[in-house]
């Protein structure tokens, strides 16, 4: 240790300043301001004083690692210091922030509700996506496994999984899934009950993860006539007893038969693309009399497990040249499909087990749900600029008692925390308790019990600090940045900036209003469309029953139709394997008239009816004469064709009647008539070639005509004939037109979404306005009484403070339209028959976004502009 | 009557003793000549604080030096109170080790 003894040596003069540069700066500051007592000049004087004493007598090294240490030991103090004074400072900030919370009530509450809605939006989307995006992810082998899907469709021929698997390395395993529909199952003579079930091949449980409680995975679905039961309809049926080794009585559109129960499996998860609780095996198809080995009917299921770290994209491309070895001809079209993906990327294909989703949706919904958080916070932004006025001279004072900007910046922003904590929980609330009937509003098996909670606290914490910096942080800057001499001089006036930057906001608010609604105008009018549209085919007071196949119904169908049309109110009935709004089977033609040897093969979408079709559905026929019963050939399976126009135009034939074409039949057979187009596939696409043909299988629907008069008496009567025929199966009938409107769910829900979307959004931006409004009237009341008395009529002071809004308004609805229009005609893209956008739904979204500002902007003005001036003027 | 710690005690005194040149670096020089440790300058400041606060010195500020980076110095005289405070302190030692001798602590004694 050095010691000081030399006292002149501290007080000579005539040293050599020791230069300042020289002492490091970093612990040269770290000292200045982890200083914590009264007197810095003092302090940083004598450091520097010693310092360049010591430098002096004991070299630089030593001296810059005593002024480290000098610097390292005032930190615990420093920190502890800080953090007693942070203490009492945090317990001022949020005295003084409830306190003004609780003197402006009502703009607390206008602040709180729209910041909560907002937030409730966030937090109820945010669950949702997560929810949609963890469809099928809990397999083991997610990554490894791959549907196989034709274009339009997820289903292929039964052939090719097992073809695939013989051929490519790359394929470890598949399994095949086949989707009857439902199934009706028999416990005894009185209690039957029916049922989603699915056959599967014995590979599902090692390559899907669907645990079972019971059973033994690898030989469950081994033997014909085998079954495996989820735990559900276990506990429903056999109560506590175990199911295994039981039999049960199904019947599917193959017949009725006795199952084996070989397992139990835990239920499948809703957030799963199977959508079954029974699994039978596939090997039950080969006792049916199904040739699984065909190329050519694309109705199954098939997924793939690859070997890791395969490309499936290469598996992919092998494909076609698979189908030139096996029966001779290229077929493009097929790819895999990654199952993770499959529920939020497949929309567009046919004949899935649950309908998908679609990720744009959850994209296009988080955006929507962000902007209305973005309208919440312009509006906390805006209230607490405008309030500020009234706050001058609180800021003021507190400059002048020594409070430095980051004090005012924290007593701001811990106001704007307080707030947004009470929105947050507010929020969150909300959505539990409303997540039922929100999840039904959106379409999606979301409940309370599939909540994700850390997921769903960490969700409301990461909105709540978004929203906290999107409201809190502008005002809080801006309120201390403020001098405070302008503040005592200038009070009441506002910095010039501020009404500029609230003018902006309330345009883009409203700007996003006007975008939601009219978005949610077009969808509505797109949906109206879709459901008034002339079809080609009528769709009213038809009623349809699903027919087991192969059961008495189908046998004795001829008996049914008759006593039917016994019945007064039944127009006509037929049996088909298709309705005509959705009739997508797809068939290839394998030879027509006219075919050259290298022509691709077009693909026919195709339905099994009988000589009625036309007459109930009212299809026009233009050429040709329909089906007949005294024509012998007609009644052979594929023997005779009706096709429509598009067929004929996609064949190349001028005059169709009398042509031949063949599908999977070896004869050819000839085509009879020409129906006028309808739209056999939803309105997103084009009018594809139809054939209709005669068989004895295949009627999967009986269809019925009745007359618009008496429904009830002639349901009842159906029902009695069905009772008398279907052998226990449930008389459960849908109206046709019903069925449509369940086609267009997906924009049905869309429509719904946006209204209640844009209806938040439009509520919010008036809530705003009100705020804004209310408290430029109440800062303005004695303008207001001096006009009066200076002879200004009330219409004339409201429509003084209607102007400026009006402008914005105006100005929001023209930078609105483009953009909604841009959007909306992308959206229409996917529809092949679409409306146009008029100009009407600009107009009309514009009338009413203005007409419920005025309104709002009248509620405030008209008190204030009738009051009387006397009033106003004395309040002093 | 105000109590002073035991480093207050040693800063007052050493301010008497130091008089017209009781300043940070002295005092540090004089504490340390005393008690054979070496304080921070951040501890002796929070101290200058308190004995301002418990009005036994009162400050007074010098001209710039160049060797202090051009800042002041910051000058400490005892006051009146501090003398009396001195005085009690004295007093109650003397009272605690009436009775013991330098010869107490001889080594047969320990």
């Amino acid at each position: 240790m050095v010691r000081f003894h030399e006292r002149d040596i501290f007080r000579g003069k005539d040293l050599k300043p020791y230069p300042r540069s020289k002492i490091p700066k970093l612990p040269y500051w770290l000292l200045r301001k982890l200083a914590c007592h009264s007197q810095p000049e003092g302090y940083a004087g004598d450091i520097e004083e010693e310092y360049a004493e010591r430098a002096r007598l004991l070299g630089k090294r030593k001296t810059i690692v005593w002024i480290w240490i000098h610097a390292m030991a005032a930190l615990p103090k420093a920190v502890k210091h800080e953090l007693v004074w942070e203490v009492h400072m945090i317990k001022n900030y949020l005295k003084i922030a409830l306190r003004n919370i609780h003197k402006n009530k009502g703009y607390s509450f206008l602040n709180i509700t729209g910041l909560a809605l907002g937030i409730g939006c966030c937090l109820f989307i945010g669950l949702y996506s997560q929810f949609e995006q963890s469809f099928d992810r809990y397999h083991e082998n997610v990554d490894r496994i791959y549907r196989i899907n034709l274009m339009g469709q997820a289903t292929t021929a039964p052939a090719l999984a097992p073809a695939m698997k013989d051929n490519f390395p790359e394929v470890e395993n598949f399994v095949q899934v086949y989707d009857p529909g439902e199934g009706l199952i028999k416990l005894t003579d009185n209690m039957s009950f029916i049922t989603r079930l699915v056959y599967a091949n014995e590979q599902i449980f090692n390559v899907f993860s669907f645990p079972l409680i019971d059973g033994i995975p690898e030989t469950a679905l081994e033997m014909p006539y085998s079954a495996v039961i989820d735990e559900e309809t276990a506990k429903k049926y056999f109560g506590n007893e175990s199911p295994i080794g039981k039999t049960m009585n199904i019947s599917t559109r193959f017949g009725v038969h006795d199952f084996q129960i070989t397992g139990i499996m835990q239920n499948i998860p809703v957030n799963s693309h199977f959508d079954t609780h029974i699994f039978a095996s596939l090997e039950t198809f080969k006792q049916y009399g199904v040739n699984l080995n065909n190329w050519h009917s694309n109705y199954m299921h098939s997924y793939l497990l690859l070997t890791k770290n395969s490309d499936y994209h290469a598996v992919e491309k092998k494909i076609s040249d698979l189908f030139k070895k096996y029966i001779g001809k290229k077929y493009d079209g097929y790819f895999l499909q990654p199952l993770a993906d499959i529920y939020l990327k497949s929309a567009d294909l046919a004949f899935q087990m649950k309908p998908g989703s679609d990720k744009n949706f959850i994209y296009i919904l988080s955006f929507i749900s962000f902007l209305i958080l973005l309208i919440g916070c312009v509006n906390y932004v805006n209230l607490f600029t405008a309030r500020s006025l009234k706050r001058f001279k609180e800021i003021g004072v507190r400059k002048v008692f020594g409070a430095n900007k980051s004090k005012l910046v924290n007593q701001f922003l811990c106001e704007s925390i307080l707030m947004t904590v009470a929105a947050v929980s507010l929020s969150v609330v909300a959505v539990c308790l409303f997540i039922n009937p929100l999840s039904a509003l959106f379409g999606t098996e979301l409940n309370f019990n599939m909540m994700n909670i850390p997921y769903f606290v960490f969700l409301a914490f990461g909105i709540g600090i978004v929203a906290m910096s999107l409201s809190g942080i502008y005002p809080a800057f801006y309120l201390s940045t403020l001098r405070p001499a302008d503040i005592f001089r200038r009070a009441g006036a506002e910095k010039p900036g501020s009404t500029f930057l609230r003018n902006s906001l309330v345009v883009f608010q409203f700007a996003i209003s006007v975008f939601l609604i009219i978005a949610s105008l077009a969808i509505t009018n797109q949906v109206r469309f879709i459901r008034n549209k002339k079809l080609g085919f009528d769709r009213k007071h038809i009623i349809v029953l699903p027919v087991l196949q192969n059961s008495e119904v189908v046998h004795k169908r001829d008996i049914i139709k008759t006593e039917m049309h016994k019945i007064p109110g039944v127009k006509a009935s037929t049996f088909s394997s298709t309705l005509p709004m959705n009739l997508d089977w797809r068939n290839t033609v394998r030879y027509f008239e006219g075919r050259t040897d290298d022509a691709e093969y077009i693909q026919f979408c195709c339905s099994y009816v009988d000589y009625d079709f036309l007459d109930v559905f009212d299809l026009e026929l233009i050429a040709g004469r329909n089906f007949s019963r005294d024509i012998a050939s007609d009644a052979i399976a594929e023997r005779s064709f009706i096709i429509n126009e598009a067929a004929a135009r996609q064949l190349g034939w001028k005059n169709p009647v009398g042509k031949r074409m063949r599908f999977s039949q070896k004869e050819m057979g000839t085509v009879i008539g020409v129906v006028k187009d309808f739209h056999n596939l939803p309105l997103s696409q084009r009018i594809e070639p139809v054939a209709l043909m005669i068989t004895n299988t295949n009627k999967r629907l009986l269809s019925i005509k009745i007359q618009s008069e008496n429904i009830q008496e002639t349901i009842a009567a159906i029902e009695k004939i069905w009772n008398k025929f279907a052998n226990g199966w449930p008389f459960e009938y849908t109206f046709m037109d019903q069925s449509y409107d369940n086609m267009y769910k997906s924009e049905i829900r869309m429509k719904n979404q946006l209204q209640f979307f844009s209806g938040i959004a439009i509520f919010l931006s008036c809530f705003g306005l009100f705020g804004l409004v209310s408290f430029i009237v109440e800062r303005r009341t004695k303008e207001i009484g001096i006009r009066k008395v200076l002879g200004a009529s009330v219409f004339e002071i409201i429509a003084l403070f209607t102007r400026g809004f009006t402008k914005q308004i105006i100005l929001a609805n023209l930078i609105a339209w483009p953009i909604a229009y841009f959007f909306l005609n992308k959206w229409l893209q996917n529809f092949a028959y679409r409306i146009n956008i008029g100009f009407l739904v600009f107009v009309a979204a514009s009338a009413l976004s203005i007409s419920v500002s005025l309104i709002t902007i009248f509620s405030q003005t008209y008190k204030a502009a009738a009051a009387n001036p006397v009033k106003s003027i004395r309040d002093e | 009557m105000i109590e002073l710690t035991k480093l207050e005690e040693i800063v007052l005194v050493a301010i008497w003793n130091l008089g017209e040149d009781a300043y940070g670096v002295n005092i540090k020089k004089i504490v340390h000549e005393l008690t054979g440790k070496e304080y921070f300058y951040n501890t002796l400041y929070t101290t200058f604080d308190q004995l301002i606060h418990k009005a036994f010195i009162i400050k007074d500020f010098g001209e710039p030096t160049p060797v202090r980076g051009g800042k002041r110095k910051v000058f400490f005289r005892i006051t009146k109170e501090g003398k009396l405070a001195l005085k009690d302190a004295y007093e109650r030692h003397h009272r605690i080790w009436s009775g013991f001798t330098r010869e107490t602590f001889s080594e047969e004694k320990i």
